[in-house]
């Protein structure tokens, strides 16, 4: 069986600090890893070199089997990598109300727009903000923007998802809802995903393994 | 008492006030005094008028769709994609700026022939183009890195730009709307195409006429000053409606001090490598490239080899112009010390009065920000003739011959720039750091020049510079006054006049150098702040 992510002696330095230090990780698909570490450890640039939002200095990342990323050379690019990842400050796009962060994504994937707008709202819905679909993403509260960017990574229907503190600076309420949430989904869409915590609990509570990222190796 | 305000900042606000008012609308009284007298717009609406009034409102409007055309794509290709070979094109972005417009309009002229209302709708809008690309760069500057990288992920390049042009758009339209008044209040360059071909008018040169005719009857420069309010009123509606769209379009909070890096493109980076060399041929090339020719173009009968003579036409620019240009410096010297002082309260209290949720204050922000824009919305001709009103009074003559009183007009006049682009650094810094200064109890002045402007330099020097740009070359009201008569714009233009090309060709590259060193050194030396 072809694994979902397989990264072979991946390194990067940044400045004078190797963030990245021949890392060698394999999930199969469905399968769920929350990495933890201290801050600075490379957690975020791991993600960003999974996406190919940024290359590598070496090694190789290969993505269901084709080869996405060979040393500084980003092979596949971040739009056909079929993935997709909740960023740390979420990169909603401010022009566009709630409704159209999700279904503007859709379309510009290929939906046409009478399919792109029924499945935001779809997504929206199962989300609880199907309410605030004409607000805009700077009027929202912290909750309900992570929530929108979720609904827009999953509307998406990844093969991966990759979040970079989804729940972070959220009240343990809204965390537990979210961690919920995030549960059902990934029964329900079977993805692979990757998850940056300092959360120990949350780590356990996602029922995959666990590795720690430390002096830029995993253990 | 845990939260301490420190000192009121309202001594400070009236003293930036009171200077505004000296300099910027004191001037600008009769044209204020028309704006608010409904009989005086009876008389300016006579037919002639009016024509003349129309055929200026279309032609800045067209002028500033040509700034939107070409300033907004140009900024986007420029300063946010990876094009192999253009990554210094976005240094190269304020260079048109610099060039006095009546300088691009020779060049124009010499390039294609061009004359009549449309060479001068072409070359404004030319010319002010870079003001909309500027906006549009430093809008640009601050999409959040991860907002651009999930649209890379989503749906690649095209889409990615398709989200750069709906972030700036606002700016765009700010931008584009700012380079249609400018072109609105432009007098010597349709003056000079009109010299050339098809003759026709616009509503500034009316003003300009009233100086003309001016023989020592103070109700003539009265009248010439008033006749540019319609002009005025129009021009305010729309800077609000402009401001109106900014807060519409909303914008993200973020801390995130990571700022998005040049896309890459792909397939699409072969049109849009040519769409932005086009852009730059039509903002820097042809026009510079015309301009260095004539510097040593001769008639068919001369003697001597085209650098010879540009040789000559410089080494007479520079002996002739250096005093002229020594004034120029010192008149923007001025200009720029009273923008660097001023703004920052202006801006300060600017964003104070749209920094919370209520309409009524959103309102009067941009209420306060269209008023604020008033002197730059006046034909600088209208402005040099409420000068001479305000200030050429008995008592007065060392202030009024001295070059303090123009440095201190076009300061005034040039204000608005430097205030829009700080308040809008100013709106990008974290509330929380201002608040935990806010909690030590630091008074208001330190927390402005430490926590606010020591973050905004960037944009607070940018501004002042501009405003010292501007002063620099600024034509029409530097012919009015005489105390700015000696400077680089006016002896250029009289040597426009008197058709010594050579010599204009040569002057203008040098005041373009001269204001592009100080442009090109903070491009150069600047790094872009955190917040």
């Amino acid at each position: 069986m072809t694994a979902s992510i397989h990264i072979q002696n991946l390194s990067r330095t940044l400045g004078a600090k190797k963030i990245l230090d021949g890392i060698n990780l394999s999930l199969e698909d469905g399968e769920r890893l929350a990495l933890c570490g201290p801050s600075g450890a490379g957690k975020t640039t791991l993600l960003r070199i999974l996406a190919g939002l940024e290359p590598a200095d070496s090694g190789t990342i290969q993505i269901r089997g084709q080869l996405a990323t060979k040393g500084s050379k980003v092979v596949i690019p971040p739009w056909k990598r079929n993935l997709q990842m909740v960023f740390q400050d979420l990169g909603l796009w401010p022009t566009r109300t709630v409704l159209r962060n999700v279904s503007d994504a859709l379309r510009a994937a290929g939906r046409s727009k009478a399919i792109a707008e029924s499945s935001a709202r779809t997504m929206l819905d199962r989300l609880g903000i199907l309410s605030l679909a004409d607000r805009k993403p700077a009027t929202l509260s912290g909750g309900e923007a992570r929530r929108l960017a979720f609904a827009r990574a999953l509307a998406l229907e990844p093969k991966i998802l990759l979040l970079d503190e989804p729940f972070a600076s959220l009240d343990p309420e809204a965390r537990q809802q979210g961690q919920l949430l995030l549960e059902e989904i990934l029964t329900h869409t079977k993805a692979t995903l990757i998850l940056v915590t300092h959360d120990a609990d949350e780590a356990k509570r996602l029922g995959g393994q666990s590795l720690n990222l430390h002096d830029g190796q995993l253990s | 008492m845990i939260f301490h305000s420190g000192r009121s900042p309202w001594p400070w606000r009236f003293l930036a006030l009171g200077a505004l008012l000296l300099a910027a609308f004191w001037p600008l009284a009769p044209l204020l005094q028309t704006l608010l007298s409904p009989q005086e717009w009876a008389s300016i609406f006579e037919p002639r008028l009016a024509g003349l009034f129309a055929q200026t409102l279309w032609m800045s409007a067209l002028s500033g769709l040509i700034a939107l055309l070409v300033g907004w794509p140009t900024a986007v290709l420029a300063s946010r994609l990876h094009l192999p070979g253009f990554g210094w094109l976005h240094f190269l972005l304020p260079l048109p700026l610099l060039l006095p417009p009546l300088l691009l309009a020779q060049a124009w002229h010499g390039l294609t022939g061009m004359d009549g209302p449309w060479a001068s709708v072409w070359s404004l809008g030319l010319a002010y183009a870079p003001l909309s690309a500027l906006f549009v760069a430093r809008a640009l500057r601050h999409q959040q890195a991860s907002a651009h990288e999930s649209t890379l992920l989503v749906a690649g390049p095209r889409f990615a730009l398709n989200e750069m042009f709906r972030v700036s758009a606002p700016a765009a339209i700010l931008g584009a709307t700012l380079a249609a008044v400018f072109a609105s209040t432009d007098f010597a360059v349709p003056d000079y195409f009109s010299s050339l071909g098809d003759k026709f008018s616009v509503y500034p040169a009316e003003v300009f006429n009233h100086w003309r005719s001016y023989q020592g009857d103070p109700a003539t420069l009265k009248q010439g000053a008033a006749v540019a309010a319609p002009l005025v009123a129009v021009s305010a509606l729309a800077l609000y409606a402009a401001f109106v769209l900014r807060d519409r379009a909303g914008a993200l909070e973020s801390n995130s001090s990571r700022i998005a890096k040049p896309m890459r493109c792909g397939s699409l980076c072969i049109p849009l490598s040519v769409a932005l060399l086009s852009f730059s041929v039509l903002l820097f090339f042809l026009p510079l490239g015309r301009i260095l020719y004539e510097t040593g173009a001769t008639g068919p009968e001369s003697q001597g080899s085209w650098a010879s003579h540009a040789t000559a036409a410089f080494s007479d620019a520079v002996q002739r112009g250096r005093s002229d240009l020594g004034h120029s410096l010192a008149l923007g010297a001025l200009a720029g010390a009273f923008a660097l002082l001023v703004a920052p309260f202006l801006a300060h209290f600017w964003l104070q009065l749209g920094g919370h949720h209520q309409p009524w204050r959103k309102r009067a922000a941009r209420l306060f920000g269209t008023l604020l824009a008033l002197p730059l919305l006046a034909p600088a001709v209208g402005t040099g003739l409420g000068a001479i009103l305000a200030f050429n009074r008995p008592g007065w003559e060392p202030f009024y011959d001295s070059l303090l009183m123009p440095g201190l007009v076009l300061g005034g006049r040039y204000l608005p720039i430097a205030v829009f682009l700080l308040a809008e650094r100013m709106s990008r810094i974290p509330q929380a750091r201002i608040e935990s200064a806010r909690l030590t109890g630091m008074p208001y002045l330190f927390r402005l020049l430490y926590v606010r402007l020591a973050t905004c330099r960037d944009a607070w020097l940018l501004g002042a510079g501009l405003v010292a740009v501007f002063a620099i070359r600024e034509l029409d009201l530097a012919v009015l006054l005489p105390a700015a008569n000696a400077s680089a714009a006016v002896r250029y233009y009289n040597a426009l006049h008197f058709a010594r090309d050579n010599f204009v060709a040569a002057f203008g590259l040098l005041i373009t150098l001269l204001l592009f060193l100080p442009v090109a050194i903070h491009a150069l030396f600047s790094k872009p702040n955190d917040a």
